[in-house]
């Protein structure tokens, strides 16, 4: 087995008041598409925010290519990308271009090689027609993938979203996965944090679920995991509810 | 779209929108400092010069003055002030106010200089993208030392993100809190409080919410400089900028006078 | 471990840098909203100022005012009324308009030096608003060549019912956003 990119080991992270997050263990393998599943106030959103070193743990740690993630921020912030879940207050940019091109200034990569990169990266998401608008006249789908090409600008080992489909409509939804799966196809690895299954279910190659307590219950293939997932407060998908299989409408 | 019909720009292809950012701030602060010298013929040369200008962005004299009516109200009540204060021979008197020739020579030439520089400025703004101002801020604050000038850069861009949302979420607000019939509400801190309060907590947490994405996307201040397009007549403009504002000192060298001696 | 204080320094460093920007948006916003109370309707710009001077502090409140005037000479409608401009800055009413740059320097370094509870609040921005009035009043006496008593009349008196409205609004605001401000 090759070596993994990220290892999460015996991560934790104590809230005063809450639940938080209590030793968790996984590793993340190149080209995996994961989908980290649990109901609200499961800790999804604490643990990937450990991911990019965002958040600090209690105890345990995180490391990316066996290096501790908070040993160069740059790298692991540009290795892990995250796009998070509202799509409103994560745009910095006034044009489309320009928000895709705020990473790659961040990194003071030289103006010529921004205007490529941006192109290309606009163009593999199919927003270039798109270029020149202001980010807030966009549709939720187009700001969600919007977000996701600001990530994709610096070339990341993974990404990571953060609830992508929520408040979207059932267009946009297919078209986000669409966009996702194209992109794992391509190599790149996935992880999507969601409390709804529905969507990606089939497409996954690994489900990781955690409990509402912050623990983590599960690490399977997402067919072996179905019919247990009500158990742990995550809607069992319509298809596996009623006793059929996956449908073929997702790939 | 009100975040786009909020900013005064225009979209459009004419010379002053092609014009590089940087050359167009400059003009703006040349022939604004001039105009703090210019005597009448000046500022009438200054505004012949001006007019194609105006009329290339589809204004005319009448749009001018209705956009720029409040401010020129305040003009001419000061222009109306000079009149009366500055002594000299009266030209004639109201009631018992005397009305001075000096006085309603300077007084309406304060207001000319003060309403050419309000067209400057409209104009400029018409024809700039914001985000371009941020550049020419950002450009021009380089040179100067202790100013972060990427920071300004930066906060100019982030003002830009916040002020449609925080506007749009006052209206939302505002809506709320009369839905509550929180207008009703006689004390008046109460009511500044009900409107103010939510639309705070609301505005910090996602200001809080774009920090912590800008850090996961790699925030730093050694960043990339701002790019400019230059439209290719930028020599022409400063050439003839140049020339207007040497003019318009000749012809107001009593006044320059007045102010250096 | 040094990488980690590098993280924070970061980090904290963007932080009051996004809030500061957040309040030139909000003072420009605050020329558009008016409440009416009374005959008046009061515009909670100034209000807002002083706030920024309470919650960021002196050095990053003044930042913000001072993003806040070069957007607004620059052009964008910021100004009272949606008006912007150089001639606005050195027109007749700019003197409030530049006061509230030591206007929001006083408030925030008071604020610190005194420390920060309601009262405390109250008298901060009490001499901001002292310092923002003396530059703004003789500036007005002049554009319009008034005699004192008319300018504190037309550029003092009609707002010190609204100011005082507007402090006592401030003071509970100030008290329930610093916690978030913080953390």
């Amino acid at each position: 087995m090759p070596d993994p990119i990220l290892e999460i080991d015996h991560l934790s992270h104590e809230f005063a008041g809450g639940n938080g997050i209590h030793d968790i263990n996984f590793q993340v393998y190149a080209g995996e598409f994961i989908l980290l599943a649990g109901p609200n106030g499961s800790g999804k959103t604490t643990l990937i925010r450990h991911l990019n070193a965002l958040e600090h743990p209690s105890s345990g740690g995180i490391r990316l290519y066996g290096r501790p993630v908070t040993a160069n921020l740059m790298l692991t912030r540009k290795t892990i990308g995250m796009v998070f879940q509202d799509a409103d207050t994560q745009i910095v940019g006034d044009t489309v271009a320009e928000e895709v091109a705020f990473g790659l200034e961040n990194l003071n990569t030289p103006r010529a090689q921004i205007r490529e990169k941006v192109d290309q990266t606009l163009s593999r998401i199919n927003l270039s027609h798109l270029k020149d608008r202001n980010p807030a006249t966009l549709s939720g789908g187009e700001k969600r993938r919007l977000a996701i090409a600001g990530i994709l600008v610096m070339d990341p080992e993974i990404i990571v979203l953060d609830e992508p489909f929520a408040n979207l409509d059932y267009p946009s939804s297919r078209h986000l996965v669409e966009t996702i799966c194209r992109l794992n196809r391509d190599g790149q690895t996935i992880i999507v944090a969601t409390h709804d299954v529905e969507e990606v279910i089939t497409l996954a190659s690994r489900l990781l679920i955690l409990d509402d307590q912050g623990h983590l219950v599960r690490d399977g293939f997402p067919a072996e995991l179905l019919g247990c997932l009500d158990r742990f407060g995550i809607r069992e998908p319509c298809f596996s509810r009623m006793g059929y299989t996956a449908p073929p409408w997702q790939t | 779209m009100a975040d786009l019909t909020l900013f005064s720009f225009n979209a459009g292809t004419t010379a002053l929108h092609d014009l590089d950012v940087r050359v167009k701030t400059g003009l703006v602060c040349m022939l604004s400092m001039t105009l703090f010298f210019a005597g009448f013929f000046a500022c009438l040369i200054c505004f012949l010069a001006l007019y194609p200008l105006i009329r290339s962005q589809g204004l005319t004299l009448l749009h001018l003055i209705l956009r720029l009516k409040g401010f020129l109200l305040l003009l001419i009540i000061m222009a109306a002030a000079r009149a009366v204060t500055v002594p000299g021979e009266p030209v004639f008197s109201i009631l018992d106010v005397e009305i001075t020739r000096q006085g309603l020579a300077q007084g309406t030439l304060v207001a000319a200089r003060f309403f050419l520089v309000m067209v400057i400025g409209m104009l400029f703004a018409v024809t700039t993208r914001p985000a371009d101002l941020k550049s020419a801020a950002q450009w021009f604050l380089a040179p100067v030392p202790f100013i972060p000038e990427k920071r300004v850069g930066l906060m100019i861009s982030l003002f830009l993100r916040f002020f449609p949302l925080i506007l749009a979420q006052a209206g939302q607000t505002a809506d709320a809190v009369n839905a509550r019939c929180g207008s009703f509400r006689k004390n008046p801190v109460r009511r500044i409080r009900s409107l103010t309060l939510p639309l705070l907590k609301k505005t910090v947490m996602a200001a809080d919410h774009l920090s912590l994405a800008m850090t996961a996307r790699c925030y730093s201040e050694n960043r990339t400089d701002p790019a400019f397009n230059p439209g290719g007549k930028e020599r022409i403009f400063l050439i003839a900028g140049a020339g207007l504002c040497l003019g318009m000192v000749l012809l107001s060298r009593e006044s320059v006078r007045m102010i250096f001696w | 471990m040094p990488e980690t204080n590098t993280a924070v320094s970061q980090t904290d460093n963007l932080r009051p840098m996004v809030h500061a920007a957040l309040f030139v948006a909000l003072i420009s916003v605050g020329a558009f909203i008016a409440i009416p109370i009374g005959p008046v309707p009061i515009v909670l710009q100034n209000m807002f100022v002083l706030l920024a001077g309470l919650l960021l502090g002196p050095v990053w409140g003044t930042a913000c005012v001072a993003v806040y005037l070069l957007v607004g000479m620059a052009g964008l409608p910021v100004f009272a009324g949606g008006t912007s401009g150089i001639g606005k800055l050195f027109g007749p009413t700019g003197g409030y308009l530049l006061g509230y740059l030591p206007a929001v320097l006083v408030t925030g370094a008071l604020s610190r030096f005194l420390g920060k509870t309601g009262f405390r609040d109250i008298l901060a921005m009490i001499a901001g608003s002292a310092v923002l009035y003396s530059i703004g009043v003789p500036w007005l006496k002049l554009a319009f060549s008034l005699s004192w008593g008319q300018a504190v009349s037309m550029g003092l008196a009609p707002f010190l019912l609204g100011d005082a409205v507007k402090l006592a609004g401030a003071v509970i605001i100030a008290k329930k956003i610093r916690p978030l401000l913080k953390e």
